[in-house]
């Protein structure tokens, strides 16, 4: 019987080699800069005061902006308490005789309301921006998701700025 | 008669190769693509549309601009906020247009960052502090 002998050859160690310098290299990646590894840094979290503004909702919705009340912010599944509510007649434009637009208020009883208010959040600043959950920026000018049992809104953000965690109750 | 050792290249060697080459080509493209790439300075001008006026300081010269994905699309250099004008010609109280110089490095054919910029195109940016959705009005190479 002929058997074909097959030889152990420079080629064979050095794939050998190659595969396991790969295998060594994912490994090393992940104990190293992984999400828990050696050199990973756990950025601090920190909490924030984003002011927004929620436009033209109905009277009845605005009751559910009283201080104190939460509301989970975007997508991110962070919770934020509200503080500084102030709820006023919604913001409209009309035009006057000459064609002129005009800001003019929803009546003071039964008009929708805008509303100002402040959320204390919980994130991590990322290169000077604000995240909620590590991937959502607050960024002023942009719109974010408040939702809260039975209310969903989206509100306008105005301002974010970082608050010390000791003043918050 | 000692038989002729012959060397065969076989398809597992031309794998190899293969692999080597192009192992080698990535870690070049990721030591030194964006040293060696050509590129040259862009000025172009975006507008953002009807800003409320309570957001309208929060940019300055110098803010460093970002694309949503975290792409740097360039720095402030000029910025002006104009009373905000509808189509239509009446004036929105309250608001302004923005109108805002970015000077970026560019690729090719005016590309900063993997996205083409030119006049009518549609971006979201950044900046520290402000989030705009805006329109390219004016490209200078």
């Amino acid at each position: 019987m002929n058997i074909k002998k097959t030889k152990f050859g420079v080629m064979d160690v050095f794939i050998i080699v190659l595969v396991l310098a790969c295998a060594a290299g994912i490994v090393g990646r992940y104990i190293l800069t992984g999400r828990n590894g050696i050199l990973a840094t756990t950025p601090e979290r920190v909490s924030a005061a984003v002011h927004v503004l929620v436009t033209s909702i109905e009277n009845t919705s605005a009751d559910y902006f009283t201080d104190g009340a939460e509301f989970t912010v975007g997508k991110s599944g962070e919770t934020g308490e509200i503080l500084d509510t102030t709820i006023r007649p919604a913001e409209n434009y009309d035009e006057d005789e000459n064609g002129e637009l005009y800001i003019s208020y929803d009546d003071e009883e039964n008009g929708k309301k805008d509303v100002r208010c402040t959320l204390i959040v919980s994130g991590w600043y990322r290169d000077g921006i604000y995240m909620l959950g590590g991937r959502e920026p607050m960024l002023p000018g942009a719109e974010v998701e408040l939702s809260s049992e039975g209310i969903r809104v989206n509100a306008l953000i105005l301002e974010v700025t970082a608050v010390e965690n000791d003043l918050i109750s | 008669m000692k038989r002729e050792n012959k060397r065969v290249i076989t398809v597992v060697d031309v794998i190899i190769l293969v692999s080597l080459i192009l192992f080698g080509y990535l870690i070049y493209r990721t030591a030194f693509a964006n040293t060696h790439a050509d590129t040259y300075e862009i000025d172009y001008v975006v507008k953002v549309s009807s800003v409320r006026s309570e957001l309208s300081d929060r940019i300055a010269n110098g803010d460093e601009v970002y694309s949503m994905d975290g792409e740097y699309m360039g720095r402030v250099t000029a910025y002006e906020a104009r009373t905000s004008v509808l189509p239509s010609g009446q004036t929105m109280p309250g608001c302004s247009d923005l109108y805002i110089t970015i000077e970026a490095q560019a690729t090719g054919d005016g590309v900063v960052a993997g996205s083409e910029i030119y006049v009518e195109g549609e971006y979201e940016l950044y900046t520290p502090g402000l989030y705009f959705k805006c329109v390219c009005i004016n490209v200078k190479k």
